[in-house]
């Protein structure tokens, strides 16, 4: 069993007229190293996020791991601003250092191509790991079983 | 010792808000930005990474809800 304490990743903004005193950018970020059954591998930040199903990466992460979306199987995939996108699915690795690995159906749409980052969802990580959100301390904790 | 997510995070600070970004976990640095991501990416394999973490710089006018 390991627990390891991650410091939530600070991001500065300006104010805005919406939110004059700054959007709360203070995310809950890991780095993850995806593996693709065919060996490719690609690096991004992910956000423990657990809103999400399961684990969520851009289709420009898909390309990257060398996955050929014409023979993935694919869903509809909801969330704000958008109706639905299309997401395929495909079984991937998501080592998080420090001894955390998983394998996992994950999803790939062209919805988080904006973002830039993942998100690691119930599917494969929250099922896995304890994770425990110190906000206000702006840290959290992942502790495998 | 490898940098932590939050470090490498803090390295987007100052760059063009939905830039594409490549940055070297290995050595805690940006390796290229801008505002195609094959382009940037190809940036980084010159510049030796073969594995370079590849995100967009977060823009503060784009509230994001997951």
């Amino acid at each position: 069993m390991s627990k390891v304490v991650h410091p939530y990743a600070p991001f500065v903004f300006p104010s805005s007229p919406p939110l004059p005193q700054g959007p709360p950018t203070d995310r809950p970020m890991l780095t993850v190293r995806l593996e693709s059954s065919i060996g490719a591998y690609y690096n991004a930040f992910a956000l423990a996020d657990s809103g999400a199903d399961a684990c969520l990466f851009s289709l420009r992460v898909a390309r990257s791991l060398k996955l050929n979306l014409a023979s993935l199987p694919k869903a509809m995939t909801g969330g704000i601003g958008n109706a639905a996108n299309v997401t395929y699915y495909d079984t991937i690795t998501a080592d998080l250092g420090d001894g955390m690995r998983f394998e996992t159906r994950a999803g790939f749409t062209q919805g988080l191509d904006q973002a830039g980052i993942g998100l690691l969802g119930h599917l494969g990580f929250f099922e896995n790991y304890n994770v425990e959100f110190r906000h206000r301390d702006r840290i959290f904790t992942i502790e495998s079983a | 010792m490898a940098a932590s997510a939050a470090e490498l995070y803090g390295l987007m600070q100052g760059l063009p808000p939905g830039a594409w970004v490549a940055i070297s976990m290995e050595n805690a640095c940006v390796l290229a930005y801008g505002d195609d991501a094959d382009a940037v990416e190809q940036e980084a394999f010159r510049k030796g990474d073969d594995h370079p973490l590849l995100t967009r710089v977060p823009d503060p006018n784009v509230m994001m809800f997951f």
